[in-house]
């Protein structure tokens, strides 16, 4: 499916409203854009520009800071992403167990690149700083679920649970 | 909250523990545990105690106590029994610990990882 | 390298070369000549290894099998039936405990005994998301006796006196910080424990948070007590979901019950706790960075000073402490600091929690006084290298931390020693590498994680990351020069003096240690050649791509 045609990724009043409401709940404490941004992001894994402006306005801060917030932090997308966010690890724990044959494995078996997002709208892979599973390593984290001692046939199978 | 509440609430625990169930599964839970299944290990557990009507034993979750290359593991522990640690469960192996250890009483030497006496 | 299929420890710590081990040492070394096994048999003096009324201690690995009161004809029998016919001399074995080595029938057991659980005491014990547990073992207790019979300032200086240090990774006096913070006077103060754990092969403080969370809200409400604070944050990283939920859980049953909130056991002291999510930022582990993230901005680093301690989290003054750090309070008001300066070595004391990763048997997280040799933690605990293996090299404290060789194994680990070999404890977590990688490819790794971290503030920091990157990448590509590799090294220091944390100031760490120590191995990447047969001309597809998207 294509981006754009995509419903997850269509913007209306209804989901804007549902922005505001998220935004008003913190009217007025810019401390917590870092919290409303991951709050927004929930609706459709990705933050588009129209819903940072709204942030901005419930907020009241600038809207180039809230953009420039929104771009810091790896986990926070201003592009559309798919269904699931694979997350991946390849430091040096990750690294010397064999993880980049992993990643290779899995970008071909998705046919896609790191920070792409899959023809389907499965699923978008980013790259994250160690995720503390060391001991366990190759680790993927997919949303908020983490695995660990994978190799290619356990991730492949994994990978099937989502849709 | 006085300090005598806080005495109050040790001891309620401490009335708690004493009048725990005889057998105990306890259950690590964290996150490399986690990575490495053991939310369906929890379940399988939970599912054959259900299935099985052993109401006498309660299931335990608790942190990873850092042997998290042997994770998921769980330890049983039976009232006047050593403690007995198993290593690597999947949900399969859990079914059968719990028919075996936990109903015939037959620890299941090959999945043992340590017995604390 | 060469592949050993057995290590021979005999001790020579100083009361054991009376004993006679130098010659047990010698003798061992002989036979083993003698019967052509110097190739298959390594044989390392090492330090005192405890017991020493009971030496000559020798261990033989990888079964970690203990002989004490070893003499010549004895030792003469070891060789003879353990090393060569792989018998165990049963009638020699020590049958005490020895708390540096492990033996392999009952893992979990042996796992135990070596350690020294103060910190970790009821991780894996307890359930983490019940309060009655750690209320049973007499948790806010030490908060309530506190409040009740000690003032703030003798609360500082019995942190003070414990020589308690920053477990995060810097490593400063914790006992001082708290100094600083309580003789600031401002109408505000706050403690937030840094739980942003990132670095490569770190997770203590997870476990220690998904374990233990009621011991890190009581250290915190004792640090609020001794600097005068009344809030309190735990900033943790976003991608750690079951950490969150675990302190969440925590917070709520601890205010429920009114171990937080205002007038904590009736003294008037008011403490409450909340949690802040970050959402992916190493950088945000630094403390000044940490504290422009709570704030809802990006989290980048500030000039140092003003030191959080005086003015951190909005202008107010601020502690700034790591999980590990803050976990340690509670033991310390608890046993007393002679007994906390009892755990460790005099200028480290305490404990440490290390985590293993890369290619040893037993990965994992252990808690061992300080001052214990990286090689008993790799050989000991960590059951040695996996695979059959061969150790090649291991970094200590994480990527930004030294690279030591198989010649540094025996430095103690704790604070003064790392330094004179050129590494640091930093967080705690130690990789171990075998001789099937490749230094420069490991190299890649550590310097892309740098590049994909660097947030982009100062530029010797962004730009300088990227270019060491590129330089180990044209090494492993067998394209580099020497100037180039010169050039790297001279690059890394200036972002060592001019990136203002320690994310742009530590490539150099990790970089000095290979150059150094692998030396050869660098020399035959010039030469188009790698001894690991690793690298070749069209390596890193992944880290390529990966760098351009990031850089």
């Amino acid at each position: 499916m294509n981006q754009m045609t995509n419903p997850a990724y269509q913007i209306d009043d209804n989901y804007l409203d549902q922005v505001e409401k998220i935004a008003k709940q913190h009217s007025g404490r810019a401390e917590d854009l870092v919290l409303v941004l991951h709050k927004v992001q929930a609706l459709k894994n990705y933050l588009p520009r129209t819903a940072l402006n709204v942030v901005a306005k419930g907020l009241n801060v600038s809207e180039s800071h809230v953009y420039g917030v929104a771009t810091y932090y790896s986990m926070l997308s201003t592009k559309p992403r798919g269904r699931h966010i694979i997350r991946i690890c390849e430091s040096a724990p990750c690294h010397v167990q064999k993880a980049r044959e992993l990643i290779d494995a899995m970008l071909e078996h998705l046919d896609i690149e790191i920070g792409g997002t899959t023809k389907d709208g499965r699923f978008t892979v980013e790259t994250t700083s160690c995720l503390g599973l060391c001991a366990v390593a190759p680790v993927v984290m997919i949303d908020d679920k983490v695995y660990g001692n994978l190799d290619r046939d356990t991730l492949f199978e994994v990978l099937t649970k989502y849709n | 909250m006085s300090l005598k509440d806080l005495e109050r609430l040790k001891q309620q625990a401490t009335d708690a523990q004493k009048n725990k169930t005889d057998i105990q599964i306890v259950v690590n839970m964290g996150s490399c545990s986690m990575a490495k299944n053991a939310g369906d290990t929890y379940d399988a557990i939970a599912d054959e105690i259900k299935k099985r009507g052993l109401e006498q034993v309660e299931i335990i979750k608790t942190g990873c106590f850092g042997m998290c290359e042997s994770e998921p593991l769980i330890e049983i522990i039976k009232k006047g029994q050593p403690k007995v640690t198993y290593g690597k469960i999947t949900p399969d192996k859990a079914r059968h610990i719990v028919a075996s250890h936990i109903v015939n009483d037959q620890v299941v030497g090959e999945l043992v990882l340590s017995v604390d006496e | 390298m060469e592949f050993y299929r057995a290590h021979v420890l005999v001790c020579g710590g100083s009361p054991c070369v009376t004993l006679g081990c130098k010659a047990v040492r010698e003798e061992i070394e002989r036979l083993v000549k003698e019967k052509r096994l110097e190739r298959e048999i390594c044989i390392i003096e090492t330090g005192c290894l405890g017991a020493c009324e009971e030496g000559p201690i020798v261990v033989v690995y990888p079964d970690g099998t203990v002989y004490s009161k070893v003499n010549i004809d004895a030792a003469r029998e070891i060789v003879n039936e353990h090393l060569v016919r792989g018998r165990p001399v049963k009638r020699l074995q020590y049958k005490g405990k020895l708390t540096s080595v492990s033996r392999t029938e009952n893992k979990s057991k042996d796992y135990f005994q070596t350690q020294k659980r103060v910190v970790l005491e009821n991780v894996g014990l307890i359930n983490p998301n019940n309060i009655d547990d750690y209320i049973l073992k007499d948790g806010y207790k030490i908060l309530e006796e506190t409040l009740d019979h000690l003032s703030p300032e003798e609360v500082v200086n019995t942190i003070k006196r414990s020589g308690l240090r920053g477990r995060g990774g810097a490593g400063f006096p914790t006992g001082t910080k708290l100094g600083v913070t309580a003789r600031t006077t401002a109408d505000q103060k706050y403690i937030v424990c840094n739980a942003d754990e990132g670095e490569p092969g770190t997770y203590k403080d997870r476990i220690i948070m998904e374990g233990d969370p009621h011991k890190i809200l009581e250290g915190m409400a004792l640090c609020g007590y001794a600097v005068g604070a009344t809030k309190g944050y735990v900033y943790i990283r976003g991608e750690y979901y079951q950490s969150i939920a675990t302190i969440r859980t925590a917070i709520e049953q601890a205010r429920e019950l009114g171990l937080l909130g205002t007038n904590l056991f009736d003294s008037g002291f008011d403490f409450d706790v909340e949690i802040k999510e970050g959402a992916g930022s190493y950088v945000c582990g630094e403390e000044t960075a940490l504290i422009q993230s709570m704030e809802g901005k990006r989290g980048e680093a500030t000039q140092k000073p003003p030191y959080p301690s005086t003015s951190g989290l909005w202008g107010k003054p601020t502690v700034v402490i790591n999980v590990e750090t803050v976990a340690n309070i509670v033991p310390i008001l608890k046993h007393g600091v002679d007994w906390y300066k009892s755990l460790g070595t005099p200028s480290s004391s305490g404990t440490k929690i290390f985590t293993l990763s890369g290619n040893v048997n037993n990965r994992g997280l252990i808690e061992v006084p300080m001052g214990i040799p990286l090689r008993e933690i790799i050989y000991g605990i960590g059951g040695g290298i996996s695979g059959g293996r061969s150790f090649k090299m291991a970094q200590i404290g994480g990527t930004a931390g030294g690279c030591l060789s198989e010649a540094q194994l025996d430095t103690p680990l704790d604070y003064e020693n790392l330094q004179t070999v050129g590494s640091s404890l930093g967080s705690g977590a130690i990789l171990v590498v075998d001789d099937s990688h490749c230094i420069v490819d490991v190299a890649c790794s550590m310097l892309n994680f740098f590049a994909h971290e660097s947030c982009g503030q100062c530029t010797p920091c962004r730009e300088g990351t990227s270019r060491l990157l590129q330089t180990f990448r044209k090494l492993s590509e067998f394209t580099a020069t020497k100037e180039d590799l010169d050039l790297a090294i001279k690059l890394a220091r200036v972002m060592q003096r001019t990136s203002l944390c320690a994310s742009g100031q530590s490539p150099i760490m990790p970089l000095e240690g290979i150059m150094q120590n692998f030396a050869s191995e660098i020399e035959a990447h010039l030469n188009q050649e790698c001894p690991a047969g690793v690298c070749h001309k069209s390596a890193h597809k992944t880290l390529g791509k990966e760098a351009v998207i990031n850089g």
